[in-house]
């Protein structure tokens, strides 16, 4: 029975997503060398500035051709390097166990979590979780490690969605919880109030993280296909609407159409790669290029 | 009123119920399903709840329609126009049939004449009858026939009457056949119905409308209307309840040509000399061309094409070539064509080997006159004869053209009652005073164009007077030359004075500035010209001067032509035929064309004999024998008004009668099945059918329409491989 992260991922799927990268748009602050722009003044070879020569200071920075110039003592500086951390914030509320196929849309989002987080770590940068429905349900900080993914991976495995969504709340409060600059990755089908959603998917970029935002969302919630009349029953709250999608159909495109165009339009203003990710979408095509169109357009 | 033919079968209509149960069974059934959201449904749901309600009305209703409709259609109703004979069975009716039998029934349509067609439609009529309905029968020519007079039980003797009608050979006129057809019902209880069968020409149709009659009496050249003010149609006066069925049998084109038209110039033909023959053509139908050939004696003497045009009348001309004295029977045939009775015109060419003249009075009286008549001798046109007033007696006159009265007054009153007989039988008299009368001696005539009232002698230095035509278009004077500059004169010594001149009496010459000479005036068929001097040169010397011999040479000739005898005469019933053939006396035999024995008549009146002969009803050529030989006396013509086929249209002759219930047809079929509507009621099956298969196409695509798959949203997204939704672009603005 497998187990973990091979509960999510086959091999060959692990095989075409070990070449990829997710580059960070922005400075992060990590905790460790790597391949990504740090905030720091390090050791890199890439030139960033001078600054004038304070005592203390390694002689071996001090810019003799400025001195030569200007009689002054100015010191080089560089541009640090660091890891990435990744958070994964995952939905796990009633509507993410929604599925007109074989695959909920829970399981979808454990799956892209996966794939993310492979490339991730195959990239030597760190990856973390929050699990939610209306709180955070499991925190697991960023690490470096399979192991790590693979624990994270139990953990999405352990858990069924279930109970009501408080997407708001809770993504204000893992702003709150990640303090300095990451990579917050939600994966959620953003079934709450838009408005509020925006509002603290704002609080993230407030606080400099780099957003990507995953809609995940069944084909047969978007395109409405059920064929008969029936007895629709919510499956957080409980509420039945009795109706036939066929009379429907018109009205439901255009307001889906519109819950979808606001939180597309919020992230555009605020600078968030949103993806839609349909649950009948291959997982390694999607991410592979979702990665792919990122690295070409930094 | 309405009848189900199959009531039972209202009970389907419960069935009406079934779309609705359908429906709440559906909404019960519905099953639950789980779905991550139902706020966007709810808010679909609210948005187009109208639409959605919109459509299940129309849905339910249609479905529910279709089996109200079904239902009904399966009840077999039928909506009866008679009130009471859909409960009791068959109403006793009483129908009245008028049938068109003018020639222009002959049209030939197809393999059968329009009057085939008739013929079964009539007896299609009479046997869809019961036992105990009765039918009379008039036949419309230009008068009422009765076929059957009396409404009439027996179906069979009127469907025999029919089956030996002939088509006829007039014209025809529906408004008194049916005023007489109405007349025979109108004692009726029965449910009632007029027939009109017809060939669907318009000339029948003449006076029903009150403009129409108006215009008729106003136009100068409107063809004849007999009748047109004894009959008048009143839609109103008629009972409501009376169905009228008009059956038109006749093409809606129809094509006709014929001759309907001779004049013979000039119209006095000598047995030496050639005339001109000027035939009018009319043509109906689409343009075309065709010829038309002229035949005397049964040889063809002429023959020229034809440019046919509707309503624009031909002329063709020919020239009559000289022919031996006597009568000939001539005609003008056009091409054949589907009406081809009419294709003949017959008319009779009269020829005369001389101008037989009557002169009375004495040798002295006569003696300029005489030798005026027959200047060279023996070899002259005219033939005078000459007899005193004593020898007039019971001399026959009508073997005369004209007769001269010189000096001969007075006369026996019998002598004076057949010399006026003489002018109005178309005569011509021509009156010379003299000294034997006394003014009083004309008073006893009514055929004088003015009564003298005394005789006028001048004074010697007056009697010169200068002669003045004053009627320059008169007959008389049309060969009358006068030189240029010339001016003539006659010396009168005496001179009848007048009283005033009677009515139509025209003044042709005058002597003076006033005083007549020669009065004319029309009497009857003939003419009566009186001078006011002698013949002699006791009064003047006018029988010396060079006009006197000109003017009784065209005397004669006027007089042999003063009748204007009609070259032919139109089929009738009954007809006056003295004036057409003088030849004919109660002794005579007239045979018809077809070798018939036409029943003569002769009625006696005021001294004169009137020959009447009936039944002239087959054109052709009428021959008496007269002598040894059967000779030509009547030429027989249908009236051509009818041949100028112009169909009426089936709206208009609604119109024209006005009446609550009047069907049209144009078949026999058509009429079977209005009767049939009329009398079993009209099966409403057949429309709710077609009613019920529009309502299932909506019903098809109204649901088609609600179940119709539409573009999905992801596709209208265009979502990429990599999430990227890329057709909120191309998607209009949502709707909120």
């Amino acid at each position: 029975m497998p187990d973990g992260l091979s509960q999510f991922l086959n091999l060959s799927e692990m095989n075409a997503l070990s070449r990829l990268v997710l580059q960070s748009r922005y400075a992060v602050d990590g905790n460790l060398s790597g391949a990504h722009r740090s905030l720091q003044k390090g050791t890199s070879s890439e030139f960033s500035d001078h600054r004038q020569y304070i005592q203390g200071d390694d002689p071996k920075h001090i810019d003799w051709k400025v001195l030569g110039r200007t009689d002054r003592y100015f010191v080089r500086r560089y541009e640090d390097e660091t890891n990435l951390r990744v958070y994964l914030v995952i939905d796990r509320s009633g509507s993410m166990g929604y599925a007109s196929g074989d695959q909920t849309k829970y399981r979808f989002a454990c799956r892209l979590a996966a794939a993310l987080g492979y490339v991730v770590l195959k990239a030597r940068d760190s990856v973390g979780l929050f699990l939610y429905a209306d709180q955070i349900d499991r925190q697991m900080e960023a690490a470096n490690s399979f192991a790590h993914l693979n624990n994270m991976m139990r953990v999405l495995q352990d858990v069924e969605p279930s109970s009501k969504t408080a997407t708001a709340s809770t993504l204000h409060r893992i702003a709150e919880t990640v303090r300095r600059r990451a990579m917050i990755i939600v994966i959620s089908d953003l079934l709450d109030d838009e408005s509020t959603v925006v509002r603290a998917l704002a609080h993230f970029r407030k606080q400099h993280h780099d957003v990507i935002l995953f809609h995940v969302l069944d084909p047969a919630e978007l395109d409405l296909t059920v064929a008969k009349a029936a007895r629709f029953e919510d499956m957080e709250t409980g509420d039945t609407v009795a109706c036939d999608p066929q009379e429907i159909a018109r009205a439901y495109h255009d307001h889906f159409a519109e819950f979808l165009d606001h939180y597309r339009q919020a992230c555009r203003e605020m600078k968030i790669d949103y993806r839609l990710a349909l649950t009948n979408n291959p997982i390694g095509h999607f991410v592979r290029g979702y990665l792919s169109e990122r690295l070409r357009q930094p | 009123m309405w009848t189900l033919l199959n009531p039972l079968f209202l009970a389907g209509a419960a069935f009406a119920v079934v779309p609705l149960v359908l429906h709440l069974l559906r909404r019960q059934r519905a099953v639950r399903m789980p779905f991550s959201t139902v706020r966007f449904l709810r808010m679909a749901q609210r948005s187009s709840a109208r639409q959605v309600r919109m459509e299940n009305f129309l849905l339910w209703l249609l479905r529910t329609l279709l089996v109200l409709l079904l239902t009904l259609a399966f009840t077999g109703p039928v909506i009866r126009t008679t009130k009471l004979g859909g409960f009791f069975g068959a109403a006793r009716r009483d129908v009245a049939i008028v049938w068109d039998v003018s020639y222009s029934m002959a049209y030939e349509r197809g393999s059968e004449s329009v009057w085939t067609r008739s013929l079964e439609t009539v007896r299609e009529i009479i046997s869809g009858l019961e036992r105990n309905d009765k039918v009379c029968i008039y036949l419309a020519e230009d008068t009422v026939s009765p076929l059957v007079e009396q409404l009439s039980p027996d179906l069979d003797l009127a469907t025999s009457q029919v089956d030996a009608q002939a088509c006829g050979t007039t014209s025809s006129r529906l408004l008194p056949a049916l005023l007489t057809a109405l007349e025979a019902l109108a004692a009726s209880e029965n449910e009632r119905e007029v027939h009109v069968v017809t060939d669907g020409q318009s000339l029948p149709w003449i006076g029903f409308d009150a403009e129409d009659k108006k215009d008729a009496t106003q136009a100068d050249n409107a063809p004849a209307k007999p009748d047109a003010s004894i009959w008048t149609w009143d839609a109103s006066a008629i009972d409501r309840r009376i169905a009228f069925f008009v059956t038109m049998l006749g093409p809606t084109s129809p094509e006709n040509t014929t001759p309907y038209r001779v004049e013979l110039e000039p119209p006095l033909i000598m047995s030496n000399t050639t005339a001109q023959l000027t035939a009018g053509v009319q043509h109906s139908g689409d343009p075309g061309n065709g010829s038309i050939a002229f035949l005397i004696d049964g040889e063809e003497v002429g023959r020229q094409a034809l440019t046919l045009e509707a309503g624009v009348p031909q002329r063709a001309r020919f020239v009559v070539p000289a022919l031996a004295p006597g009568m000939h029977a001539a005609r003008l045939q056009t091409d054949h064509d589907a009406l081809s009775v009419d294709n003949q015109l017959h008319f009779l060419i009269r020829v005369r080997e001389q101008l037989p003249t009557l002169c009375v009075g004495t040798e002295d009286d006569t003696l300029f006159l005489m030798t005026a008549l027959n200047p060279g001798g023996d070899a002259s046109d005219v033939d005078v004869t000459r007899m005193t007033p004593a020898e007039l007696g019971a001399h026959p006159l009508k073997d005369y053209s004209c007769v001269f009265l010189c000096n001969a007054l007075p006369m026996p009153g019998d002598a004076l009652l057949r010399i006026e007989n003489f002018v109005h039988d178309g005569g011509l008299l021509v009156l010379f005073p003299g000294d034997r009368a006394t003014p009083a001696d004309y008073g006893h005539w009514r055929i004088l164009p003015a009564l003298p009232i005394g005789v006028r002698e001048p004074l010697e230095d007056d009697v010169r007077r200068i002669l003045q035509f004053s009627k320059l278009d008169d007959a008389l004077l049309s060969t009358m030359r006068i030189a240029p500059g010339s001016v003539p004169s006659l010396t009168v010594d005496r001179y009848l004075s007048w009283d005033r001149l009677a009515e139509g009496t025209d003044v042709i010459l005058s002597i003076g500035s006033a005083e007549p000479l020669l009065l004319g005036r029309r009497v009857g068929r003939g003419k009566v010209l009186m001078y006011a001097v002698s013949a002699d040169r006791r009064w003047s010397n006018f029988p010396l001067s060079p006009f006197f011999l000109p003017l009784v040479h065209q005397a004669v000739r006027v007089g042999a032509g003063i009748a204007n005898e009609e070259l032919f005469v139109s089929t009738s019933r009954e007809l006056p035929v003295t004036q057409h053939a003088p030849q004919l006396d109660e002794d005579s035999v007239l045979i018809g064309p077809s070798d018939q024995t036409i029943a003569l008549r002769t009625i006696r009146g005021e001294n004169r004999l009137t020959v009447i002969a009936e039944n002239l009803m087959e054109p052709g050529i009428y021959t008496s024998v007269i002598g040894a030989e059967p000779t030509p006396v009547l030429a027989v013509n249908m009236p051509r008004e009818e041949s100028n086929l112009t169909r009426i249209d089936p709206l208009d002759a609604r119109r024209l009668l006005g009446v609550k219930i009047c069907l049209v047809a144009e078949s026999k079929a058509d009429l079977l099945k209005h009767i049939e509507d009329h009398r079993i009621g009209r099966s409403l099956v057949e429309p709710l059918l077609w009613l019920v298969l529009l309502l299932c196409i909506l019903e098809i695509f109204l649901s088609n329409r609600k179940s119709r798959p539409r573009e999905n949203l992801s596709d209208e997204l265009a979502i990429d491989a990599a999430g990227n939704v890329r057709g909120f672009a191309d998607r209009s603005s949502p709707s909120t």
